[in-house]
This record gives structure tokens, C-alpha cells and sequence, in this order.
């Protein structure tokens, strides 16, 4: 058996004849002794025999006729599902494309994962020295639930055996087999370490043999363990999302985010999505009270600690679940999101290709004058009032940008995030310094167009 | 109101009613156009599309609806004029929707999706703010139109589109040949189509300074290059100025094509070129200069690759495709050849502003080798692998790097038309060995559009997944 790693040599050797194409993910594909292959987009799939019907080769014109009838090949395109029901059997493909020399032989294993849930790859899958073409996998269900398979995701491995008689085995292949021929003494048993590769290659080596994981997600188990397959870092990026694109709302306070919320969720058809409701729901899992500002604040700070964009993360994961759509039966949605609080939170959200922020502005003078206006609460841990009109503008807005601006919104101020916002390269400008909702709805509309415009000068067809 | 009046209203909402019920259905229709795969690989655009018209659509109802009294004084000619422009603009959004909706109950064969997405992205870089329409049809050639504001008369009903995707939204919509949609060489003339849509747009700020035109000045590229060149717009002879201008326009767009899919261009309008020819021996002029005239360029164009690549085979290769048999030998006079001849420098000097360069020579140079390497073992060609490359800094911890669809379509051509000179077997028939070209260079754009998308979409969202630790809490 071949280690990953020198497979890898292999595969940097254009002289080896050995392919493997394309390695979408070389961190999490390729293993101590084996490489793992991706389901392919073409599938067949066999209808249930009705009648006499059956495949016999010996009738050499009946058994096409009957592969016709019976088998159906099916196309599909990275992302999406496939849904194999339990006795299901169909012919799937490698999304790879594999080429072995003449001195190497290759089996398609099944993974444990899959294994775990009931997906059986059969037994015929001895890939012959010299074989050229994409892996034929037969896969099979043999549990009692359907089985969701995701076209180019993980299903199988490869390993890969050298045999070692043949005059054209490398070195480097048959170094985990001791071959001493006779006249040499016993100590030329151990051919030393493999250092065959370029310099930048071997560098390479170092920092890949760092980043992969070497453990198997089911070690030390005593029991059968469930399947883990959900933890497979594919998911994260193979299904396609059924989003259009994902706005997020970000101003001081008093600047008309509620409003611009409201227009776009009641008039624009986007769907909302807020941080607290993250925050609530551990609130919940950790049996504490949801409904308590203080509790969610705690919350808040301690999930924060775990990681300053978890909660973005966790957002993030939400949305995906609710939205993943292959079949793309519902126009892809839009999606505004509001509650942040951090500049990790904003940046995590920017750096995912299909968000925007909209960043609503309002000067001081007109933020006070709608707190003033609008009969709001006195802000929360304020020790004295706002200063009535007599006292000047300039005690208000000293009494506005302690109490209201710098207060603990949620428990953190937004300097920070507004300028991690107004610096940002996803930024999209509202302005808002205009009583009547009118001229914000106008503006907003303007970014919206200019947020459409964007989404469909996208350069790669996002999921969705 | 006389009775002669009412029926002319009430035909008038009729006929509207009917065609705004028509192109509501075929909006629908539209948007669930499916493939092979499926779900269409130009989905997204075929719904921006529908959902575009149907505004336009609803535009005419909403100013149908808003006839007032006074309108309604109006005498029954009067009224019947503007009843008939709107009812001829309503079927037209039709037809809009009835021609590719057409063609694209027709599934689409796997060539022509896989080259979509590439060829889709290649157009959004260089018409801003456009959608890619590709749909067969039956003609045995290549022909593109745009839709935009300019197609509706009354800047008014356009404003819904507008708010929603910008003034400058422009729907490019390229036919292309039914019976040539399996050759993926072929399809390379689709970039001369999308050509035409770029020299529609008005000519940037820099060359327009230098040619001292006015700012608010809106014409196109071809029209300011014509009337630039210093000599009278239309030489004294048999041709028009407009036919000319539309000579200077097909020369502009082969540049484009060799700019922006390569060598492959030159071997896919040699080849149409001839089909074309053997069918229509006399064809007309009118709008497309002589052949000759155009390789003149082309030759030109093709020589900024193959002077990349150190081996001279590759001019003595492709060169032949350049003699054209059997046609009228150049018939256009000598000071029309030169006028033309000046527009084209003149556009040339531009050129570089009008679209940045987006298939360089040496990238060309650089993939070819390893392309035809693959191809020769019948391997697609879909990755480099840049593991260690210190070229390849900008993501270190990569295995491997997609290849350029344009250097996969362009390497394993000329890796099958070096074969196919080869002659070494000949019995190979050449039809077959052609199919398993398109196959192969098929495989690897595939794979290679693979490569792309997950190595973008796990940088993107790879970092978005939560810890597991934090699930399991």
C-alpha cells in the first residue's frame, strides 16, 4: 500500500504517469494511505423491474434493451442532491479522473462515515495497472432510511498498491516493502528517507503535513458511534445556498436601521435574521431565561468569548440550514440580517462573497432629535435626564453621545463597529438625515439597485 | 362617449389583457427552462430576463390604467395611435420571450452548458452590468442582439427596470447554431458576438479626450473611430457609410474574439467562415466585409500568440486555415481598404482601454505545454498543480490551480490539429478524432469549472463554519 504522502510526490512528478484530477481539497483529501474521491455529477439509476424483465448477458440483444429500459442516466451539477432510497442500487461516478501506471493497481473503499448510515460501495472495484477514466462506484443502500448524497462530496477512497515485481516500480513506491536482493548485505534493508521532491515542494510537504488532520473522528470509540459525516469540512461549501444576497444593516442608534428593516422585510421581500435570536436560542439550551435582557447579555459576551465572530458563525450556519435548496423550487431569497455588534462579527459576514452592508448614516443633531421626538425610554443606566431645550444643543449631544452613543448597546459600544463598517469594502451608503420615511425609502432604493448590480456582476455562480 | 369610441377602448384592453396574460405565462415558462442537468446552467439569467420584460410589461398596463378622462376626449385616431404603440411594444416584449423560449424547449447538449458559466463570466467583466443569453436556433450562424432601454420608445415605462437593475442593464442575447452546439471549437465565434455588445458602449473617458470629443457625447466606439479617422466618413463608391461602418464593427469584434479566447477564434471563424461560403456561394456584403479582409487582421491578431510560443510549428499549423478557396478575390477598392485599414489602427490604439486584456499571450504560452502533455495521455486538462510554486504566493497551502478554460479549449485544439497534420494514422477518421478533442477539452473546462468554484467557495465560506465544539456544547 502507497502512503499518502508519497502519492502525493507522484502526483508532482509528471514522469510518474499516475493522475489524480482535480484534488479539490489535497488538506482533507488526501490521507495516511489513501486519497478520497468525490461523487461525480452523472448518475444511473434503475427502475424497478415490472414483468418478466431481467438482465441477461446471454441474450446479447435483450440485455441492451433491458440496460435501455432499466437503467437511466441521470445529470446533475456540483451541489446538488441525490436522494438514495433504502435497496436502492445505482452507478455512480468519480467527479475525478484517475489515470494509474502499469505498476499500480487501485481499490475503491467505501468510508466509514457513509458505511455508518448504510451506503455500501460494491465489491467489483479492483481498478486494474493502466486504467484510465473516472471511478464507476456502485452504491448501494442497505439501511432503512434514504440517504442524502451531495454531488461532489466525499463518498469513497482509493487506495493504492504497488506491484512490486514490475521492472517500472519507482524506488520511492517500494520503499515501505524491504526488497534485499541477494548480494546485498542485511543493513541495505532501510532505503532511507524519501527526499525526492523539489525544495519548494518539500517545503510544501512540511506545512501540509501541519494542516491535515491525522486522526481518525472516530477513535478511542468503545461503542459503535454514530455517523459524524455532518462534520465533513465539504459541507461547508459544496451545497448550494438558494440565497440571492445577504444585507446586513449597521448604523448608530436613532439612524433608522428599525425602519430600513421594516421597509426592506414588509416591501422588498427579504427575509430577517437577527443575532439575538442566536443568542436566544442558547439562552434556552443552557436552560436560562430567554427573556431576560441581562441573561441574553451574558450570553451574548460569554459566546463572544468563545470566539468574536461565533456568533456570526452560528448566524451563518442557521441561514444555511434553512436555505439549502438544490432544486431551487423557490426563487433564491434575500436576506437582511441585524444586530451586530463587533467588527469580527461584520468582517467574518464581508469575507463570505455575498454580503453587503448597508450602512446607515444620520448626523448627531438628527439622531437626538428623533430620541427627543420619539418618547423613547430613558436610556438604560442613565443617572439624569436629557437636558431639556434651555440647556443648549451642545449639553444634549454631550448628555446623547454618553447615554445613548457610547452606552453599552447589548452590552458593547458600536465605535468600533462603525468604523470597522465605514471602512469596509462591502459597505453600501444610506443616508438618513431626513425626517419622513419617504427620502429613506428612496435612498435605500438606490442601494438596493446598486447592491443588485453587484450580485449579478458576480464572477463565479455563488450557490444560489 | 359615441358607441364607435367605447368598443375602440374596450378592443384596446382586449388586446393589451391578452398580451400581458401571454408574457406572463411564458415569464413563468421561462424561468423554469430546464436542461439535461436539470436545472439550466443560465437560469439566473434567463430569470433576471423574464422578471425584466414582465416589469416592462406591468409598465404598460400601469400607463394603459392611468388614461384618464382627458386622454378619453381624445378623437379616435388620436387615441387609437397611442392605444397601437403600446399594444405593438407589448408584443414585442413577447417575441421577446417566445424566441429563446423556443429554442430552449430544445435541450441544450453538455457542450454548450459546460462553455455557458465561462463564457458568462468572461461577459460580465467586459459589459458591465449585462446578462449572457446563449440559445440555439436553426440558421446555420451566429447572430447576437441587445435588449435595453434603447429598445423602448418611451423612456418612461423603462423606469421599473431601472430601479431594479440600473439604466445601463443590457440583456446580450447570442444565437448560435443548433447543428454546431456540440463543438465546443466552434463556439469560440460566440465571443465575436459578445464583441458587438462591447463596441456598443460608449468609448471611455481617456481615448475620448485624446480624440477631443465632447463628454456628454454617447455615440459607440465604431461610430467615433469613423468619424475620428481624417478622411470623409464614406469614400466615393459603391458602398454606404453605414455598411462600412458595420465592416469596421465585424473587423473590431474578430479583434476582440483573438483577445479574449485566443487562437482558437481563428480556427473556429476559418472553419464557420468556409461552411458558410460552400452554402452561400454569393453571399452579400452588406453588412460583413470580404473574408480576406478580415484574415488580414486576424493573421495579425493570431501572430501575438504564436510569437509566445518558441516553436514555430504553431504558425505553420494554423496558417493555412487562412487561404480561402474558391472565393472573389479581394473586389473592394483600394482607399476603401485603407479607410478601413486607419479605423482599425485607430481602434487598436484603444483597444487596450476598451477591454483589458483578458486572455494575455503568455498566459497562452504558459499553458499550452502543459496542456498538450495531458491531452496526448488523453487526460483532461483541469489543474496545475502549484504546490511549493513560489509563482504561486497569494495562496500557498493549495495543491493545485484550475486551468484557464480559454488555455484548455485552445491547447487541446491545436494538440488534435497537430495530431490530425501528424497523419500518422490515417485511418483515424477525422471525424471521430475531432469528437474525442471536444470530448477531452470538455472534461477538463468541466473539471477545471469544479476547481474554481469550490477552491473560491471554501476560501469564502470554509472560515464560516462553526467549531464543532461549539455544536456539541
Amino acid at each position: 500500500m502507497i502512503a499518502g504522502e508519497r502519492l502525493l510526490r507522484l502526483l508532482s512528478d509528471p514522469t510518474s504517469r499516475f493522475v489524480v484530477t482535480p484534488i479539490l481539497d489535497a488538506d482533507e483529501q488526501i490521507n495516511d494511505s489513501s486519497i478520497d474521491i468525490r461523487l461525480g455529477p452523472d448518475i444511473i439509476v434503475s427502475s424497478r423491474a415490472v414483468g418478466p424483465a431481467s438482465f441477461d448477458p446471454s441474450n446479447r440483444t435483450e440485455f441492451h434493451e433491458a440496460l435501455r429500459e432499466r437503467q437511466q442516466i441521470v445529470r446533475r451539477r456540483l451541489g446538488d442532491r441525490f436522494h438514495l432510497q433504502p435497496g436502492e442500487f445505482v452507478l455512480a461516478r468519480s467527479l475525478e479522473y484517475v489515470a494509474l501506471p502499469e505498476w499500480m493497481s487501485a481499490e475503491a473503499l467505501g468510508r466509514s462515515s457513509w458505511g455508518r448510515l448504510g451506503l455500501t460501495i460494491a465489491t467489483a472495484t479492483l481498478i486494474q495497472p493502466g486504467f484510465k477514466g473516472t471511478i464507476t462506484l456502485e452504491l448501494t443502500n442497505v439501511g432503512n432510511t434514504p440517504i442524502v448524497l451531495h454531488i461532489g462530496v466525499t463518498v469513497a477512497q482509493l487506495v493504492f498498491n504497488c506491484i512490486e515485481a514490475h521492472p517500472d516500480a519507482p524506488r520511492l513506491a517500494n520503499a515501505a516493502i524491504p526488497v534485499r536482493a541477494s548480494t546485498e548485505s542485511p543493513d541495505a534493508r532501510d532505503p532511507g528517507p524519501d527526499t525526492t521532491g523539489s525544495e519548494p515542494l518539500e517545503a510544501w510537504l512540511t506545512s501540509w503535513r501541519g494542516r491535515r488532520r491525522r486522526d481518525s473522528r472516530y477513535d478511542h470509540q468503545l461503542e459503535p458511534a454514530a455517523s459524524r459525516l455532518d462534520q465533513d469540512a465539504d459541507y461547508s461549501w459544496v451545497s448550494p445556498l438558494a440565497l440571492r444576497y445577504v444585507v446586513g444593516v449597521v448604523g448608530a442608534r436613532f439612524s433608522g436601521k428599525s425602519a430600513v428593516v421594516s421597509y426592506l422585510v414588509s416591501r422588498r421581500g427579504f427575509r430577517l435574521y437577527r443575532f439575538s435570536d442566536v443568542i436566544r436560542d442558547e439562552a434556552v439550551r443552557s436552560g436560562r431565561d430567554p427573556g431576560s435582557t441581562q441573561v441574553l447579555r451574558e450570553i451574548g459576551n460569554e459566546m463572544r468569548e468563545w470566539s468574536d465572530d461565533a456568533i456570526a458563525r452560528l448566524l451563518f450556519d442557521r441561514i444555511r440550514a434553512e436555505h439549502l435548496d438544490p432544486d431551487h423550487a423557490r426563487a433564491p431569497v434575500r436576506i437582511v440580517i441585524e444586530g451586530f455588534r463587533t467588527p469580527a462579527e461584520l468582517g467574518a459576514w464581508e469575507n463570505t462573497g455575498h454580503f453587503r452592508t448597508l450602512l446607515l448614516e444620520a448626523d448627531i443633531d438628527t439622531r437626538l432629535r428623533r430620541f427627543a421626538q420619539g418618547g423613547f425610554e430613558p436610556a438604560e443606566g442613565a443617572t439624569e435626564p436629557m437636558p431639556g431645550e434651555d440647556a443648549g444643543l451642545d449639553a444634549q449631544r454631550a448628555w446623547f453621545e454618553h447615554w445613548i452613543d457610547q452606552a453599552a448597546a447589548g452590552g458593547l459600544p458600536l465605535g468600533d463597529l462603525l468604523e470597522a463598517a465605514a471602512a469596509g469594502r462591502s459597505k453600501v451608503r444610506v443616508e438618513n438625515q431626513h425626517d419622513g420615511f419617504p427620502i429613506l425609502e428612496a435612498n435605500t432604493r438606490s442601494a438596493l439597485t446598486a447592491i443588485e448590480r453587484w450580485w449579478r456582476a458576480q464572477e463565479i455562480e455563488l450557490p444560489g | 362617449m359615441s358607441a364607435q369610441a367605447a368598443d375602440l377602448d374596450h378592443a384596446f384592453e382586449l388586446l393589451l389583457a391578452d398580451t400581458l396574460m401571454r408574457i406572463e405565462a411564458l415569464t413563468e415558462r421561462l424561468r423554469e427552462v430546464t436542461s439535461e442537468y436539470g436545472r439550466n446552467v443560465d437560469e439566473r439569467s434567463y430569470r433576471t430576463y423574464a422578471d425584466a420584460v414582465q416589469l416592462l410589461a406591468l409598465a404598460c398596463r400601469a400607463k394603459a390604467e392611468g388614461f384618464g378622462e382627458e386622454f378619453r376626449s381624445y378623437s379616435p385616431g388620436a387615441r387609437n395611435g397611442v392605444y397601437g404603440e403600446l399594444v405593438s411594444l407589448a408584443a414585442s416584449l413577447s417575441v421577446l420571450l417566445e424566441e429563446p423560449l423556443r429554442f430552449l424547449m430544445l435541450r441544450r447538449r453538455p457542450a454548450l452548458e459546460t462553455l455557458s458559466t465561462p463564457f458568462r463570466r468572461m461577459t460580465k467583466k467586459l459589459v458591465p452590468n449585462s446578462e449572457l443569453l446563449l440559445f440555439p436556433w436553426a440558421a446555420d450562424s451566429y447572430e447576437q442582439s441587445v435588449f435595453d432601454h434603447s429598445e423602448v420608445p418611451e423612456p418612461d415605462l423603462w423606469e421599473p427596470v431601472e430601479r431594479e437593475y440600473g439604466r445601463d442593464v443590457q440583456f446580450i442575447r447570442v444565437r448560435h447554431p443548433l447543428l454546431r452546439q456540440d463543438d465546443p471549437f466552434q463556439n469560440a465565434v460566440i465571443a465575436h458576438e459578445i464583441g458587438h455588445a462591447l463596441i456598443r458602449l460608449p468609448l471611455p473617458d481617456g481615448p475620448r479626450q485624446q480624440l477631443n470629443l465632447p463628454e456628454d457625447s454617447a455615440e459607440d466606439v465604431i461610430t467615433v473611430i469613423g468619424a475620428a479617422v481624417d478622411r470623409a466618413i464614406a469614400p466615393p463608391g459603391k458602398y454606404s457609410e453605414g455598411q462600412l461602418l458595420s465592416w469596421v464593427d465585424e473587423v473590431a469584434c474578430d479583434i476582440i474574439a483573438m483577445r479574449t479566447v485566443g487562437p482558437a477564434f481563428f480556427v473556429a471563424f476559418a472553419e464557420v467562415t468556409a461552411a458558410s461560403h460552400t452554402l452561400e456561394p454569393e453571399r452579400s456584403h452588406e453588412t460583413h466585409p470580404p473574408a480576406q479582409l478580415r484574415y488580414r487582421y486576424l493573421l495579425e491578431e493570431l501572430e501575438r500568440y504564436t510569437e509566445t510560443v518558441p516553436d514555430q510549428g504553431l504558425q505553420q499549423l494554423l496558417r493555412p486555415f487562412a487561404s480561402v478557396q474558391g472565393l472573389d478575390e479581394t473586389s473592394v477598392e483600394p482607399d476603401v481598404v485603407e479607410w478601413i485599414h486607419d479605423c482599425i489602427v485607430t481602434f487598436r490604439t484603444y483597444v487596450d482601454e476598451i477591454i483589458a486584456y483578458p486572455y494575455p499571450p503568455p498566459r497562452f504560452a504558459k499553458d499550452l505545454p502543459l496542456i498538450q502533455t495531458l491531452a496526448a495521455a488523453a487526460t483532461p486538462p483541469a489543474e496545475r498543480i502549484v504546490a511549493g510554486d513560489s509563482d504561486h504566493q497569494e495562496m500557498p497551502e493549495q495543491w493545485s490551480r484550475q486551468l484557464d478554460w480559454r488555455s484548455i479549449l485552445n491547447g487541446v485544439l491545436l494538440w488534435h490539429l497537430e495530431r490530425s497534420a501528424d497523419n500518422s494514422s490515417p485511418d483515424t477518421d477525422v471525424a471521430v478524432a475531432r469528437k474525442e478533442a471536444a470530448s477531452l477539452a470538455l472534461a477538463g473546462i468541466q473539471l477545471s469549472e469544479f476547481q474554481r468554484r469550490a477552491s473560491k467557495l471554501r476560501r469564502l465560506l470554509g472560515p464560516m463554519r462553526p467549531s464543532d465544539d461549539w455544536i456539541s456544547l
